[in-house]
């Protein structure tokens, strides 16, 4: 069997798409799991100090999320040719390291280096985003980058809008559609008839 | 090329934008001085949608890359400050349609070809 990764560009689109699927799912699990999680007061990664099932959830949640969006980066570096799109690439791969640290470095084992983690997951994800918009722009693929316009000034929106927590679920959401569009970019621009 | 009937809608509805944006200003307006960001952002998206409407006249200001990028940015911060609740979710969803509707006229042939070529009216 041939195993070259540069043959198969749109099965790595399918990783991407079960990050987001499988981080929808924890997230609906921990919610389910943990009663006293309340939106608006609670950020996401009060799951992972949870006294019950959730903080499991959480914790392998975001690490087995963080393994499929880090493969799903990697087959973009390996399979693109433009510098946009392999800049973002290298992006993906770094938020899904930075995310499977946020699962494992949990708020009670040390709160810093849990927000460091979170941090910049969020950063690397907003530069992934201005990445691949801008080469998708320049590749004449407008209307996916200018998806990704849109959904970047609502999280900025909201960003000064609201308190911590209450952005945090609403960029979470945000970002999981935007994850959702460029898995589904990658695998109809490289699907072969 | 003469203006088509396409780019006249296109001026149409970034004018009607523009005016439906200064009609919310009026309609919502708030004389505090914690509202001066949530009125600021309306004539932000005003102003916006005139300058769309402007892309589609006779000596536009754009080509056709910048207006496509306009018509996203605009229509991105009437969604974010929906979503912000910076403003009213009735005002945002005709804003938004009128947005949609900018963004369709915006990417026909016609367009393309409008900010391309010189024109007449």
């Amino acid at each position: 069997m041939n195993a070259d990764a540069k043959k198969h560009p749109a099965a790595f689109g399918w990783f991407g798409v079960l990050a987001v699927a499988v981080f929808s799912i924890v997230w609906l699990a921990c919610y389910s799991a943990d009663a006293s999680w309340v939106w608006g007061e609670n950020s996401i990664s009060d799951f992972g100090i949870s006294d019950t099932d959730a903080a499991s959830f959480f914790k392998y949640g975001c690490a087995i999320a963080g393994v499929l969006l880090a493969t799903f980066g990697i087959g973009e570096i390996v399979n693109s040719k433009q510098t946009g799109y392999v800049f973002s690439g290298v992006m993906t791969v770094l938020t899904g390291i930075c995310l499977l640290v946020v699962g494992f470095v949990t708020l009670d084992y040390n709160e810093n280096l849990h927000d460091f983690f979170a941090i910049l997951a969020a950063v690397f994800a907003a530069v992934t985003v201005i990445s691949w918009a801008a080469q998708s722009w320049k590749c004449g693929r407008e209307i996916p980058a200018g998806v990704s316009v849109i959904l970047f000034c609502a999280v900025l929106a909201c960003m000064f809008a609201y308190n911590l927590e209450k952005f945090e679920v609403i960029a979470l959401v945000l970002a999981l559609i935007w994850y959702g569009l460029y898995s589904a970019s990658t695998i109809a621009y490289n699907m072969k008839e | 090329m003469k203006m088509s009937k396409t780019i006249k809608a296109g001026c149409v509805f970034g004018l009607i934008g523009g005016i439906v944006a200064m009609i919310g200003l009026v309609l919502f307006f708030e004389a505090e001085e914690s509202a001066v960001v949530t009125m600021a952002v309306y004539m932000l998206v005003a102003v916006l949608f005139f300058a769309i409407a402007g892309a589609f006249g006779k000596h536009s200001q754009w080509s056709w890359k910048v207006l496509m990028f306009m018509d996203f940015v605009t229509l991105g911060i009437v969604i974010g400050g929906a979503v912000a609740e910076y403003f009213d979710v009735w005002w945002a969803v005709v804003e938004a349609a009128i947005g949609v509707i900018l963004v369709v006229i915006s990417n026909t042939s016609g367009s393309r070809t409008w900010l391309s070529e010189p024109r007449t009216a």
